[in-house]
């Protein structure tokens, strides 16, 4: 009887102790630009401009405000620092555009290291409004443009987001930039 | 007994030669280019290299630098990349390139260490957090681009290819098109790039980033030891049908602080037409 008891309390105690494990999270912040160490967190190329901003956060307090100035593609490239997309299935961030007029923003997503070709890489464009826009990407729908070929979650090399040939400066302010499962 | 002591002072006498002396024996590398095109025009001038400089602190080294271009009076200098140390501070190095005085002007590349900290590496061309052009010094950084530079002899083209600073779009590989009536230099840190030119087109390239090994090992070595651009282009001047490529072995070092022959260098090119 008393071999039957601790067996009892040995399962109730691993049921609550399982119970009690925390959630796993249900998005992963890749970047959120509050901090200035969040700017060292980016490729920074010439013609556009990086700093954060009080305005037009949608995740905590702070923004990215790009400034992207005439050149071919002027943008976005964080450092990833979680590559391993797997348990995730949508890649999304905010961004806000404050001038009247729309502007296509492109989504670059690379699998490799090598600097695919076009064919060999996921790209997609978005019409931004002006105001706050939430660009949702399902991870599901990384397809390479030039084949059925499925992106590789398991290694995400690199992210961009930019402008094509912007002919004028362009302000725009991203946020929240996530994998969510 | 005594031969291990002679072996353990001879190593010894190495590392110190390799560490305190080498490195700041700079020498002045003189290269002779007969080029037809080249030549017409960039003959009598002097026009130097230095590269892979990778500045801690304006020091002994530097300094020597600094006196040897005094005394050469370069009409044009070209600068092959790596002017910091890996994620070090960049002041030093914009210090040192504010020293630089050539005749026509200096021309350069930024290479992988340069954008070891991303966000600084703009401070070679813009005031820091702006994008205004920086008073700093007058280096003019060519990021996948070129100019035209005219001389009562005729017009040179200046190619600069950009290091590894996150070029998303075809890096490395951004050759602006080549006017085969224009006599060209292309600056590159990497020589990798060569690889890349079709040999028929008459161009020279200047490149650095190999050290020239810092340290004599044979080029099966760094083959093994996955060096490919030391295996391939490892110091010198190097041609491929009309293409000549020339790879500095450099000022600075990496890793490890240590030269064994494979001296720093100024090179000093002599253009000729015939």
């Amino acid at each position: 009887m008393n071999t039957v008891k601790k067996l009892i309390f040995i399962l109730v105690s691993v049921f609550l102790l399982s119970s009690c494990q925390k959630e796993p999270s249900k998005e992963l912040i890749l970047i959120d630009f509050e901090s200035d160490e969040d700017l060292d967190q980016l490729y920074w190329n010439c013609h556009t401009l990086y700093s954060l901003s009080n305005d037009h956060a949608t995740h905590g307090s702070r923004s990215l405000k790009m400034e992207l100035f005439p050149s071919d593609y002027p943008g976005l490239i964080p450092v990833l620092a979680v590559t391993d997309w797997r348990a995730y299935n949508e890649f999304s961030f905010d961004v806000y555009n404050p001038a009247e007029q729309p502007v296509q923003l492109g989504v670059r997503i690379d699998d490799r290291k090598d600097y695919p070709d076009f064919a060999d890489r996921y790209n997609k464009n978005f019409a931004v409004k002006k105001g706050n826009n939430h660009i949702a990407i399902p991870l599901e729908t990384l397809i390479a443009s030039g084949s059925n070929r499925h992106l590789d979650r398991a290694q995400i090399y690199r992210l961009f987001i930019f402008m094509h040939h912007p002919l004028k400066k362009t302000t725009l302010y991203v946020d929240n930039i996530q994998v969510l499962r | 007994m005594l031969g291990c002591f002679g072996a353990g002072l001879f190593i010894l006498a190495l590392i110190i030669y390799g560490i305190w002396i080498e490195p700041y024996h700079i020498e002045i590398h003189h290269v002779s280019i007969h080029d037809r095109y080249l030549g017409k025009i960039l003959e009598n001038k002097i026009i130097v290299q230095i590269s892979d400089l990778h500045i801690r602190k304006i020091g002994r080294r530097e300094r020597k630098v600094l006196e040897m271009l005094n005394a050469l009076k370069p009409d044009i200098i070209f600068l092959t990349g790596d002017y910091v140390a890996w994620k070090r501070d960049y002041a030093p190095a914009l210090d040192f390139l504010a020293l630089l005085r050539a005749r026509i002007g200096v021309w350069a590349v930024m290479g992988d260490y340069d954008y070891s900290r991303s966000r600084k590496s703009c401070v070679f061309c813009h005031e820091e957090g702006s994008g205004t052009l920086t008073r700093k010094h007058s280096v003019r950084f060519l990021r996948d681009s070129m100019e035209l530079v005219r001389f009562p002899e005729g017009t040179l083209r200046i190619e600069g290819v950009d290091g590894e600073g996150g070029n998303m779009f075809s890096p490395g590989k951004k050759f602006v098109p080549l006017d085969e009536k224009i006599p060209s230099i292309i600056l590159s840190h990497s020589p990798l790039n060569f690889d890349l030119i079709r040999d028929d087109q008459t161009l020279l390239m200047l490149a650095g980033d190999t050290h020239g090994g810092q340290v004599l090992l044979p080029g099966w070595l760094f083959r093994v030891l996955g060096y490919k651009k030391n295996a391939h282009y490892n110091q010198g001047l190097f041609e491929k049908g009309q293409k000549k490529l020339f790879v500095s072995r450099g000022i600075g070092t990496s890793h490890l602080p240590l030269r064994l022959l494979r001296p720093p260098e100024v090179v000093v090119f002599h253009f000729s037409p015939h």
